[in-house]
C-alpha cells in the first residue's frame, strides 16, 4: 500500500516579482491529517492553489501517484468562490452533484444538511456566509474522494458548528481518507492535526507530527545578565526577550543548558509556533 | 472509552493514551485477558485521530502489555506485576531531568538521597 498519497518537491510560486513560495517539500499521508499552519500571507492558499493545478508554479507535484488532472475526482476541495450556484437550492444542488461526482453521497450530504440546520427550498443566494461555508463544507464531505483538501474552512463558523466540522474531518481520517488542511488558529491545528507544517514568508520551516513536537523538544528559558554577551550553539530556534532567551532546544541536547538559574518545560504547540515565528522575525531584522 | 485526553497539554497525545490504558489496567478496570476497544472505536470515542492511537498501541504491545491478535483484537496481557516494573521505567524518565538539573547545579546524591527519603515519610 502507497503511505503517501500527496508529495511535492522543491515548489516555488512567483507572481511577478513577489515570491509567494519556495522551494516547499510537503507530503500527506494516507490516513493522516497534515495541517499547513501559517499566519495571514504566508503562502498556504499558494501552496493548496498549485497543489489543485490552479496557478503555474516550478517543482515537482505527485497526487496519488498521478498528475492532479488524471485524479480529479479523487480530490475534493471547497472552491473559493462560493456563487456558483446562487440560483439553485440544496435539493437542486444535491441533483446537480450526484449527476457530476462519481460515488456522491446523497444520503451523507442530507443528514448533515439537517445537522447544520441549511434549508433545504431556500435559494442558496439567500444563504448568511456562515451557512454558506457550512454547505460546501457539507457537499465536499459527502464526496467520494481520497484526498480533501480544506483552505480555512472555519473561518466564517461560529463555535458550535466549526466543533462539528472538526469532528466531520476527523472521521474522514477515522475512515481510511487523507486530509491537507490549512489554518492560522493554533487550537484547531491540536485538535486536527497528526503532522505540522510551519509556513512563514512562503517557506516551510518546520514539518514533523504534534506528537513529535512534544516529545523531542522542550523550552529552556535563560535569564540574561548585564554586559554578557550570549551565543547559543545546538539549538532549534530562540526568541530574545527583554530580560531573558527562549530557546527551543531538541531533548537530547537540553542536558547542557540545565543549571539552577535556567528553567525547563515542556512545549505545546502555541509556544512552539510564537517561538520560531518571533525568533525568526528578531533575527531578519537584525 | 472511559478516560479524556487533553489536546493542549504538552505531553504527546499517544503518551496520554498509554498512561491512561495502563492506569485502567492498574486500577483492574481492564483485566488480563480482556481485549481493548479497535483503534477506529476509541478514536472515535476520546476524539483522536486513529493514527494516534495506532501508534499507542503499537508502543503498548512492544512494551508487552497487550497482543494483537487477528480476529480477537487487542488482548490485555500483562499482570500488575508487571505494570510495576513499567511505572518504574517511567519515573526513571520523569526523575532525569530534575536529577540532570540538580547535578548540573553541584547538589550531590546524599542530599538528594535525603530529600527523597523525608519527602517519602511526609506522606
Amino acid at each position: 500500500m502507497e503511505r503517501n498519497v500527496m508529495k511535492i518537491k522543491q515548489l516555488s510560486k512567483y507572481y511577478k516579482n513577489f515570491r509567494a513560495i519556495k522551494n516547499i517539500d510537503l507530503s500527506v499521508n494516507k490516513g493522516e491529517v497534515t495541517v499547513l499552519l501559517g499566519r495571514n500571507g504566508a503562502g498556504k492558499t499558494t501552496t493548496l492553489k498549485s497543489i489543485l493545478g490552479f496557478v503555474n508554479y516550478s517543482g515537482e507535484i505527485v497526487i496519488l501517484n498521478s498528475n492532479i488532472n488524471d485524479v480529479r475526482d479523487k480530490i475534493s476541495y471547497i472552491p473559493e468562490d462560493k456563487s456558483l450556484y446562487e440560483n439553485l437550492n440544496v435539493k437542486n444542488m444535491l441533483k446537480l452533484y450526484e449527476s457530476i461526482f462519481k460515488g456522491f453521497n446523497a444520503d451523507k450530504a442530507i443528514n448533515l444538511v439537517e445537522r447544520f440546520n441549511l434549508p433545504m427550498n431556500k435559494k442558496i443566494k439567500s444563504f448568511s456566509n456562515g451557512m454558506k461555508t457550512s454547505l460546501y463544507i457539507v457537499f465536499s464531505l459527502s464526496q467520494n474522494a481520497d484526498l480533501f483538501i480544506f483552505d480555512e474552512p472555519t473561518s466564517s463558523l461560529d463555535p458550535i458548528v466549526r466543533e462539528n466540522v472538526l469532528e466531520l474531518i476527523r472521521q474522514l481520517v477515522i475512515d481510511g481518507k487523507s486530509v491537507l488542511y490549512t489554518t492560522h488558529i493554533i487550537p484547531e491545528a491540536e485538535i486536527i492535526a497528526d503532522k505540522i507544517c510551519i509556513i512563514e514568508e512562503g517557506e516551510l520551516l518546520f514539518c514533523d507530527y504534534l506528537d513529535s513536537i512534544k516529545e523531542n523538544y522542550v523550552l529552556i528559558t535563560i535569564p540574561k545578565k548585564k554586559n554578557k554577551n550570549y551565543a547559543f550553539n545546538d539549538v532549534f530556534c530562540s526568541l530574545e526577550l527583554s530580560n531573558a532567551f527562549n530557546l527551543i532546544v531538541e531533548k537530547k541536547e537540553s542536558s547542557k543548558f540545565m543549571s539552577a538559574e535556567t528553567v525547563t518545560e515542556s512545549l505545546d504547540l502555541n509556544t512552539f509556533f510564537q517561538t520560531l515565528i518571533r525568533g525568526r522575525k528578531n533575527d531578519t531584522n537584525k | 472509552m472511559w478516560f479524556k485526553i487533553n489536546q493542549r497539554s504538552s505531553v504527546p497525545i499517544y503518551e496520554q493514551i498509554k498512561d491512561n490504558i495502563k492506569n485502567l489496567i492498574f486500577k483492574r478496570e481492564i483485566n488480563d485477558g480482556e481485549t481493548l476497544p479497535s483503534i477506529r472505536e476509541l478514536a472515535n470515542e476520546i476524539r483522536v485521530n486513529p493514527n494516534t492511537v495506532s501508534r499507542a498501541y503499537r508502543e503498548l504491545e512492544n512494551e508487552g502489555i497487550i497482543l494483537a491478535r487477528q480476529g480477537i483484537g487487542y488482548l490485555v496481557i500483562t499482570k500488575p506485576k508487571m505494570i510495576k516494573t513499567i511505572l518504574i521505567e517511567d519515573a526513571k524518565k520523569e526523575l532525569m531531568d530534575i536529577i540532570i538539573k540538580l547535578k548540573n547545579s553541584g547538589v550531590n546524591i546524599e542530599e538528594l538521597k535525603e530529600v527523597i527519603e523525608k519527602l517519602w515519610k511526609e506522606m
